[in-house]
């Protein structure tokens, strides 16, 4: 019944456009996160229209449909729980112009995010979000996520950067939200409701995205403290002085001997906090500002400061943030990667907490990311037969984050997996407006079902 | 084409080589954390953009065929040959997740269940394991080659001069070299200069034997005069890099033990010329064998013997020595690109480029010089096609840098990128890095010198 529904689709769509064969399906069935379920088709369009026909379809039929751009997310957003039609984006993947006098793009939201910084760097452009997966995810899942990424302590969240969207309704409509204008209130905000909306309220098919000259230079200092009470203070200290650098990581101590066994690199294993930190600007600014970040930071003592003095030190900085997934992998085959975020200055008094219940619980867990805006990747690395005790860890790290008037996700969504923690974060009369919100955009509940709101199907974390 | 008797797939092969791909599906996917990056870096993925295509689309493509949720339908097949085997996966994925031994190990099971097109199961089962009959089979095809090629005036290529199939129209054929280089050598060569200083074993392979002699001359040259007595081993084969590729485990172990006999009867170390032929010898013939081979040990101790050439002449000679004998220099921009196998595989980049510095004043790095250039194996010619789209990108990566001569290091990559080269009519001239080295040292090799010639 449902397949020969289907097949009515596939003659709506031009040849290619419409895929129901298995081996094609079960491409299309995970994301970055442990749950698969099969779609019973995949549609590929290339334009708003084939969207809007597949939405309107969908919509007047009860079928349930899945936007996904690159199925990199960690949440199991993308993952089709209900089956019905997995909405693929990655046809949809043109640059249509970079604006050079408005500093803005129009891009398709199948557009890799990488793809899309070298377009606009090669003009002296800059698009600052840069998520960790930012070689392989798309603008249409950074966006429908919201993704952050290292820079977001200086530049913000990807939210920042959308100007317009053109949006397809769940029953085919085609909108426009925003413009190419920076100062419009013609009307509701709406573009603001699609950012993060999981792909829950309507798909993306077209955004205008804010572009800011590209800095001249970069550089990147280590400095490792005591403490990382110190380190916090040390961020504290840095912004507080009037220097905002575009990055400020943090790895905690475990994740520095984790990274220092696995590459042997000369990492200050004996410091509590090490902070990655780089400024960018124009070349006497950034020699300034740099210099600036040693001073304050050496008021408080710090193990070692390093300052990179060319690419080369600069990557080899770099390469102990960027090895530090690969470095985990050594000590536990399996992980839980969350992505909680708290008020800035609690992150001391929640990586004591962490440390806490590892040592609880026998476990090895890592923190690290970013020191600037508060967000801790926290990895709980694990066995097979560990999983019921990682489990339960994550879970009371996502109590102890709310406790310290911290969230759940910070960058990665609800989606799947975080759906039994909703409730920490959103109280009752929030999570009706959310639903009453959903409610008004898809009143067929047929977009992306079953995800972020508890109590329906598919409850569950995992990997 | 049509398919082999199924006499070697008796179903006890069948249920043991699905047994092996499920073990290693299990273990990569345990790995895996299903995050995409892959698909970045993968040349194919690139020019399909569908899931099925990327290390993460295919190793849960192997797990369907494994566990037999899915039949073994010829579109899976057709995804599983859509691999270059090229290591780029493998290279950039954090938990290094080894999707050539998954997509290998699929190959197998499907070959043993539903055979090998008659053409490939004639070349790799045929003539790969004997070297007499390839010997003749090449020299064969090198009369009957003016009937069915025409040469192409913009490289040193063939054209195809009626339709053949599994031959696209704009498809460049090397031709066939004659005679061969093992006819070309004696099997000792003493030291052209000094006296000599150590001995070496040169394992040829396949392409610099039959289609690319000038290579082997110019390892052969360059050795000589930094006081090397060079040995060619007679009775080498192919190193069995093709047969791997395409499921014939059988076959490379035929291979492995020849060559490994061969190999082990002295400790010399072993030079290879070729990425692949570095990364069979080196590493693969260890791991294909298994520990219960008696033959094992002895590929243990060739592998840690073998060395690419401008590995050896870069760490053995010194790059001062190699400097005191360049008597000339190549004009205009010379960029490298990474062979495969060589880069990933063995992990030699460095020693190519520290040469190239040292005998070019103009060495430029291409953008994603270590980028596959498509050759991968037979995949140039099964998947004429895509091939040839990631052949223009590797190709627009060198002219981007106004590059004049590529220099690698397999004749696979050479003969790839100089069919590109000349159809894209780029004026850009294709070399192996020893040949270049042999000519800045003095030695006049006529290809090297039409590959500068044309360069100026």
């Amino acid at each position: 019944m449902r397949k020969e529904l289907l097949r009515k689709l596939k003659s709506l769509l031009p040849e290619g456009a419409f895929q129901d064969s298995p081996e094609v399906l079960v491409g299309y069935s995970y994301d970055s996160q442990a749950i698969e379920s099969l779609p019973e088709a995949v549609a590929l369009p290339q334009n708003a229209g084939e969207v809007s026909t597949v939405l309107a379809f969908c919509n007047e039929n009860g079928i349930p449909v899945t936007a996904r751009g690159a199925g990199s997310g960690t949440t199991g957003g993308s993952v089709p729980l209900a089956g019905g039609v997995v909405l693929s984006m990655q046809r949809m993947n043109r640059i249509l112009e970079i604006d050079e006098e408005n500093f803005l793009a129009v891009v398709e939201p199948g557009v890799i995010t990488a793809a899309l910084h070298k377009a606009v760097e090669s003009k002296g452009l800059f698009y600052p979000p840069d998520p960790a997966s930012m070689a392989f995810s798309t603008i249409g899942g950074n966006i429908a996520e919201n993704a952050g990424g290292m820079r977001a302590v200086k530049y913000g969240c990807t939210a920042a950067y959308v100007m317009g969207l053109e949006v397809v309704l769940a029953d085919g409509s085609i909108t426009r939200s925003g413009s190419k204008c920076i100062k419009d209130v013609v009307g509701f905000a709406t573009a603001p409701l699609f950012i993060g909306s999981e792909g829950m309220l309507g798909v993306i098919t077209k955004a205008w995205m804010r572009l800011l000259p590209l800095p001249a230079v970069k550089k990147t200092a280590r400095i490792a403290f005591a403490d990382l009470n110190t380190a916090a203070r040390a961020v504290n200290a840095v912004l507080r002085s009037g220097v905002i650098p575009s990055t400020l990581e943090f790895m905690d101590k475990v994740t520095l001997n984790t990274v220092e066994a696995h590459l042997n690199m000369g990492l200050p294993v004996e410091a509590g906090g090490m902070l990655l930190i780089e400024v960018d600007g124009s070349e006497r600014v950034v020699a300034e500002d740099m210099q600036h970040i040693i001073d304050v930071c050496a008021e408080l003592s710090p193990v070692e400061s390093i300052v990179a003095e060319n690419a080369e030190e600069q990557a080899l900085l770099w390469k102990a943030r960027r090895s530090i997934p690969a470095s985990l992998f050594r000590v536990r085959p399996h992980r839980y990667n969350e992505d909680i975020v708290v008020p800035r200055s609690r992150i001391p008094e929640m990586v004591e907490k962490i440390q806490e219940i590892a040592q609880r619980r026998g476990l090895t867990i890592v923190s690290f990311g970013h020191a600037g805006d508060g967000n801790i990747h926290v990895n709980v690395l694990f066995n097979q037969d560990e999983e019921p005790n990682a489990h339960e860890a994550v879970v009371e790290i996502f109590h102890a984050t709310a406790a310290l008037e911290g969230r759940i996700t910070g960058e990665h969504g609800v989606g799947l997996s975080k759906k039994p923690f909703f409730h920490l974060n959103i109280d009752t009369p929030t999570m009706h407006m959310m639903r009453n919100l959903k409610q008004l955009f898809d009143p067929k509940n047929t977009l992306n079902p079953n995800k972020m709101f508890p109590d329906e199907k598919g409850d569950g974390h995992g990997r | 084409m049509g398919a082999d008797s199924p006499t070697t797939a008796a179903s006890d092969t069948v249920s043991a080589a699905r047994k092996e791909l499920a073990d290693i599906v299990a273990a990569e996917l345990a790995k895996c954390a299903k995050c995409g990056q892959c698909a970045s870096v993968c040349p194919i993925y690139a020019q399909k953009n569908a899931e099925s295509y990327c290390a993460r689309g295919k190793l849960i493509l192997a797990r369907s065929l494994a566990d037999q949720t899915l039949p073994a339908t010829p579109a899976i097949r057709e995804m599983l040959d859509n691999c270059l085997v090229c290591l780029a996966c493998v290279k950039n994925c954090g938990s290094a997740v080894r999707l050539d031994k998954v997509v290998m190990a699929a190959r197998r099971l499907l070959v043993l269940e539903q055979g090998q097109p008659f053409v490939k199961a004639l070349a790799l089962r045929a003539m790969l394991p004997h070297p007499k009959l390839m010997n003749a089979a090449m020299k064969g095809g090198r009369l009957m080659q003016p009937l069915a090629f025409a040469s192409l005036p913009e490289t040193s290529g063939l054209r195809r001069r009626f339709p053949i199939p599994g031959i696209a129209e704009d498809q460049p054929i090397p031709p066939i070299a004659s005679p061969p280089f093992i006819e070309r050598v004696p099997e000792y060569s003493a030291p052209a200069e000094g006296p000599e200083s150590g001995q070496v074993s040169y394992f040829y392979g396949c392409a610099a034997n039959y289609l690319l002699p000038s290579v082997g001359e110019a390892v052969m040259y360059v050795l000589g005069r930094f006081g090397k007595g060079v040995f060619v081993p007679r009775g080498q084969g192919c190193c069995g890099a093709p047969a791997a590729v395409n499921g014939e485990k059988e076959v490379v172990r035929a291979l492995a033990r020849m060559n490994l006999d061969i190999l082990s009867r002295n400790d010399r170390t072993v030079i290879t010329s070729c990425g692949s032929g570095g990364l069979m010898l080196g590493h693969e013939y260890a791991e294909c064998l298994g520990p219960e081979d008696p033959h094992h040990q002895n590929a243990l101790s060739v592998g840690k013997r073998v060395r690419d050439i401008c590995e050896y002449l870069v760490r053995e000679i010194g790059l001062d020595a190699l400097a005191a004998k360049i008597v000339r220099k190549i004009d205009g921009i010379v960029t490298y690109h990474d062979p495969c196998h060589l880069a990933r595989g063995v992990g030699v980049s460095k020693e190519p480029r520290r040469i190239l510095s040292l005998i070019t004043d103009g060495f430029k790095e291409m953008p994603e010089a270590d980028r596959c250039c498509g050759s991968g194996g037979a995949y140039g010619f099964t998947h004429w096609e895509t091939s040839r789209a990631i052949l223009e990108r590797k190709i627009g990566n060198a002219r981007a840098v106004g590059a004049k001569v590529i220099a690698t290091g397999c004749p696979a990559c050479i003969m790839q990128l100089s069919g590109g080269a000349g159809s894209l009519k780029s004026g850009i001239t294709v070399c192996h890095t020893v040949e270049l080295l042999a000519w800045a040292m003095g030695f006049s090799s006529l290809p090297a010198e039409q590959c500068l010639r044309a360069a100026w």
